[in-house]
């Protein structure tokens, strides 16, 4: 499903360039639970960003569903990115204007549906996540793992084909830690295909294959548990 | 610190700056016309005691500055409190001559010697009171002076007048203060004024100012009665009736009010002072507003380093003046730049309205208005402010700044826009109307068409001149005119007219009155005036001499059916309607058209009176008006000649029309410039504290065009609202100002729209650059981990 060829990112300002990323050869199949490991500036988010069609590599290829996207125009990606990923982050990342609801709502607004399938869909991811009675609540009024719930809900409403999970615990003690990487677990069950960057080694026990970067290379690559079913 | 933090938030500071600066530069320009044209007349040590002598028709209250000959001598005499009386009259033009130097001088006066123990002119040389005691004696003025004397003493030279007499100068005086309402070049006595017989010197006869001095504490009222009262007994025909009274207007409200007919030399209108006031104050409450709406956005940017004060003890009050200080800093550097500024566009601004400002705005009582102006400014702009960083508490902005004060700042951008499409509405309406009255069809013709005063003694030749005239092959028409171009004899009475056989309007009390014109036989034709019926006078027709042509407006006061062929008669010349022409707006579209007749003279002899010449050039324009010259010098010799061109004349007489409304238009460009920083400010702050959300939204799909839609759109509702509350007032405002036309143009409701389409379509190129900016920034920015 995701396929990079020595993918490379540098940072240039006036004075510096950094690289980021250092031929990076990374392959994720369709279904795979992939977490991505390594110290704080190994260039992590930068992998996460490009996978996720947030950011363009400076050199490689990347390969999303056999389809080189490595150098589309921010036009296309937003076009291949609606719908087809979903994004969880460490900060939840809620718009705090809105509720749970429209918070939820908003993929799907943007890929056009119609407003009774969108409360359909929204319903049921709510129900699933099991925030539903908190619908009409904002941001602010939740818990730090009603937060994550509500973003997790907000990444798989429109039912993606990869959820990109930066960090998706960071914030949460570890009880409400454990129930987002248990609903993580059950997506990807379910045949979602999910990268996730961590620093936790317990999180990272949930994933079938850890990859460790390190200074922009992949150093080592752990298979932690065979995929049950692998969908190709 | 507080230098720091403003350069720390440059692009706020500039904002700030800019837009306070403009706003103060044009509210203390606009106060300094407003100073500059209520200072008039201040500088006479007599102000407040003198008063000029008005008359009032209480029934159609109209008020009229021309007095009869006698009644100064006679008040003088008969009522204690009025200490001097002086007449005074425009003198007829008069070409002066000293030795080689000959020019033609418009701008003179004749009056009593105590014009110069009334009024605070100042003498340079010689004694100006006993100048105008001699018959033959002038007072001139200094620059009047050096036209013809150059360095050479003037006291006691004679200049040639007319080309005739000799007038000696017995005094010179200063040029007069600009602020000064009565304007002259020259005096010449009253004495030489009676004794050449200039205009009617009898009781009937309202060809005279006449300006009193009263004994200090006099009532003015009272002795306005007592002027009544005496010039009634000595036999004023117009106060006979005891419709009309006389009344004092205080020197002060002379220069000002538009009310009263026959001003003499220079006018204002007061009206113009509240609207421009009006502006002013709307440009201020602008740029405040500004100020204070950037101030408090920025809140949300500075709240760390107040609560980091406020945590480490920082007290209320010390955050309060805190605050008011790093504002009333960039408020006081403002006042100082517009101040700066002032000095640069003085000079253009007075190009603008065409005349000077007194040499020194920097009085210490306009330095007082503009001090007052700047507490306003800073009470405006500081203490909200200071109020909303010094109320929040030090845990509240430890987290992310709530969005509760965000009502006041939405409803004063939307006050903000209500002024800028005021403003908008305006500019459009008054240009509008300008178009109107610039392309107005007038009913004539102005094109090609010269003119020339028939001064001196050539109207005595006129016949040989237009014969002259004729023989050029350039000059295609030639007419006369016995008054000039855009005026007529107003109100004249003496008029009657036969309906069912009987003669109308004569032994009434109130009687139709009509301007009255006499032309020759190819005036009309000449300006291609439409007849709707009858016909032309023609020279051919003998009888044609005691007939009459009127206008439309005549004929609907008159109420005959069948015109043409009625009797009509004027002052008991008896005679028929030849014939009806559209009504022609010869005069200002301020004023109506009035019913009018034509008639020609009696006699050739009578052609005498003829005061303007008309000629039509076709062809090479400088050869033929050298022609002209030529002719005219031959016939006329010691006058020179002078021309205008009727289409030019025309077009000055919407001069100060016109100058408003540029006026009005580079104020208006001004004040949606400063609304335009203000919404410019508003959309880097928003876009800033919504700079997360731009990311989610992104990230879940949003594109730019939809990012952008999102960040306008408050935008857009906020004028959108102005819009709704502007118009109303904005239509009210515009029908009060179109009062003063009598012709007007309509307020339809596309000004409106294009109002608000303007408004709306620059409030959002002014947003979308920061919106665009923000839309199109890569998310991952916006949304690394916080």
């Amino acid at each position: 499903m995701i396929k990079t060829e020595n993918l490379t990112k540098v940072f240039r300002t006036e004075e510096v360039e950094t690289s980021a990323l250092n031929e990076v050869n990374l392959h994720v199949k369709k279904g795979e639970f992939v977490a991505i490991m390594g110290p704080s500036g190994c260039g992590k988010s930068t992998l996460m960003n490009i996978i996720g069609l947030l950011d363009n590599p400076t050199g490689g290829e990347y390969y999303f569903d056999d389809a080189e996207v490595g150098q589309l125009k921010e036009r296309n990606r937003t076009m291949l990115r609606k719908g087809n990923i979903g994004f969880v982050f460490q900060s939840f990342n809620l718009i705090d204007e809105l509720n749970v609801y429209e918070n939820v709502e908003l993929p799907l607004i943007y890929l056009k549906l119609k407003a009774r399938e969108r409360k359909e869909m929204v319903e049921k991811v709510l129900e699933r996540m099991k925030i539903a009675h908190r619908a009409k609540h904002f941001p602010q009024q939740l818990s730090g793992g009603q937060q994550q719930r509500v973003a997790i809900a907000r990444a798989v409403v429109a039912n993606p084909k990869l959820i990109l999970a930066d960090e998706p615990t960071g914030n949460l003690d570890s009880k409400n830690g454990l129930e987002v990487m248990n609903l993580l677990t059950e997506l990807n069950r379910e045949g979602t295909t999910i990268v996730m960057v961590t620093h936790s080694l317990h999180d990272s026990e949930f994933a079938h294959r850890v990859v460790n970067l390190f200074d922009g290379m992949i150093i080592t690559e752990e298979v932690k548990k065979e995929m049950g079913e692998i969908l190709l | 610190m507080i230098i720091r933090s403003l350069l720390k938030h440059k692009l706020f500071s500039v904002l700030n700056l800019l837009g306070l600066t403009i706003g103060l530069t044009c509210v203390f320009i606009i106060l300094a016309w407003i100073y500059n044209e209520t200072e008039y007349d201040k500088f006479n040590t007599n102000y407040t005691d003198i008063y000029q002598i008005n008359f009032k028709n209480q029934k159609e209250e109209m008020s009229m500055a021309g007095t009869p000959n006698p009644l100064a001598p006679v008040i003088e005499d008969e009522i204690a409190n009025v200490k001097l009386a002086v007449r005074l009259r425009n003198a007829p033009g008069f070409a002066f001559k000293y030795k080689e130097n000959m020019y033609f001088e418009e701008n003179g006066i004749t009056a009593d010697p105590q014009l110069f123990r009334m009024f605070s002119f100042q003498s340079l040389y010689g004694d100006p009171v006993k100048a105008l005691e001699q018959v033959e004696g002038i007072v001139i003025t200094e620059s009047f002076a050096k036209r013809y004397f150059r360095n050479e003493d003037p006291l006691g030279k004679e200049i040639q007048i007319r080309g005739k007499e000799f007038v000696t100068i017995y005094a010179v005086i200063k040029d007069l203060p600009s602020q000064s309402h009565i304007q002259f070049d020259y005096v010449l006595p009253q004495k030489l004024l009676e004794q050449y017989h200039f205009c009617g010197l009898l009781w009937g006869d309202p060809n005279f100012r006449t300006y009193v001095l009263l004994t200090p504490g006099s009532d003015p009222e009272n002795t306005g009665q007592e002027i009544t009262r005496v010039a009634k007994s000595n036999g004023m025909p117009h106060l006979q009736s005891g419709e009309i009274s006389a009344y004092l207007r205080p020197l002060g409200s002379i220069y000002l009010d538009y009310s009263v007919n026959n001003r003499l030399g220079e006018t204002g209108d007061f009206r113009y002072l509240y609207i421009f006031g009006s502006v002013a104050l709307l440009i201020l409450l602008l740029a405040c507003i500004n100020f204070v709406n950037l101030t408090v956005s920025m809140f949300a940017k500075r709240q760390k380093a107040t609560s980091v004060a406020k945590v480490c003890g920082a007290s209320r009050k010390t955050v309060f003046l805190n605050s008011i200080a790093e504002n009333a800093a960039l408020i006081i550097v403002s006042f100082i730049l517009a101040i700066i500024v002032i000095g640069v566009v003085r000079a253009p601004f007075q190009n603008m309205i065409g005349k000077p400002f007194n040499e020194h705005i920097f009085t210490p009582r306009f330095i007082g208005i503009m001090a007052l102006v700047l507490f306003f400014t800073l009470t405006l702009c500081t203490i909200y402010p200071a109020l909303v960083f010094s109320r929040a508490k030090a845990i509240e902005l430890m987290n992310r700044y709530n969005k509760q004060k965000s009502g006041v700042l939405k409803s004063m951008v939307v006050f903000q826009n209500v002024i800028a499409v005021l403003l908008i509405v305006a500019a459009i309406g008054v240009n509008k109307q300008m178009q109107y009255i610039n392309h107005k069809k007038l009913g004539f013709e102005t094109d090609q068409i010269a003119y020339t005063y028939l001064r001196g003694n050539i109207n005595q030749k006129i016949s040989v001149v237009r014969h002259s005239l004729s023989e050029n092959p350039n000059i295609t028409e030639i007419s006369l005119k016995d008054c000039p171009p855009f005026s007529q004899v107003n109100g004249t009475v003496g008029i009657s007219w036969k309906q069912n056989g009987e003669w109308q309007n004569q032994n009434t009390a109130h009687p139709v009155a009509m301007e009255t014109t006499r032309i020759d036989d190819h005036y009309l034709e000449m300006m291609n005036v439409e007849f709707v019926a009858g016909r032309n006078f023609s020279n051919e027709i003998t009888a044609d001499k005691q007939n009459y042509i009127v206008n439309e407006e005549a004929l609907r006061l008159m109420g005959l059916t069948d015109p043409v062929g009625a009797e009509f008669s004027l002052y008991g010349k008896k005679g028929i309607i030849l014939g009806v022409i559209k009504d022609t707006y010869f005069k200002s579209l301020h004023q109506k058209v009035n019913p009018q007749v034509f008639h020609l003279y009696n006699n050739e002899a009578e052609e005498s009176y003829f005061s303007s010449l008309f000629f039509r050039i076709s062809g090479d324009i400088p050869a033929t008006i050298e022609f002209v010259e030529n002719i005219w010098t031959e016939n006329n010799p010691g006058i020179p000649f002078e021309y205008h061109f009727l289409n030019q004349d025309y077009e000055d007489l919407y001069k100060k029309d016109n100058q408003i409304a540029g006026i009005l238009n580079f104020f208006t460009l001004l004040a949606v410039f400063i609304a335009c920083l203000g919404l410019f400010g508003q959309a880097a702050i928003s876009s800033e504290n919504k700079i997360k959300e731009i990311g989610i939204r992104k990230v879940n799909g949003a594109k730019v065009a939809e990012i952008l839609t999102m960040l306008n759109k408050d935008f857009i509702k906020w004028v959108v609202i102005a819009i709704g509350i502007a118009t109303p007032i904005a239509w009210y405002a515009m029908n009060k100002w179109l009062e003063n036309f009598a012709y007007k143009t309509t307020l339809s409701w596309w000004i409106f729209a294009l109002a608000g389409v303007l408004a709306l379509g620059i409030a959002l190129l002014t947003v979308s650059w920061q919106s665009w900016r923000a839309a199109t920034r890569n998310p991952v920015e916006s949304l690394r981990y916080e």
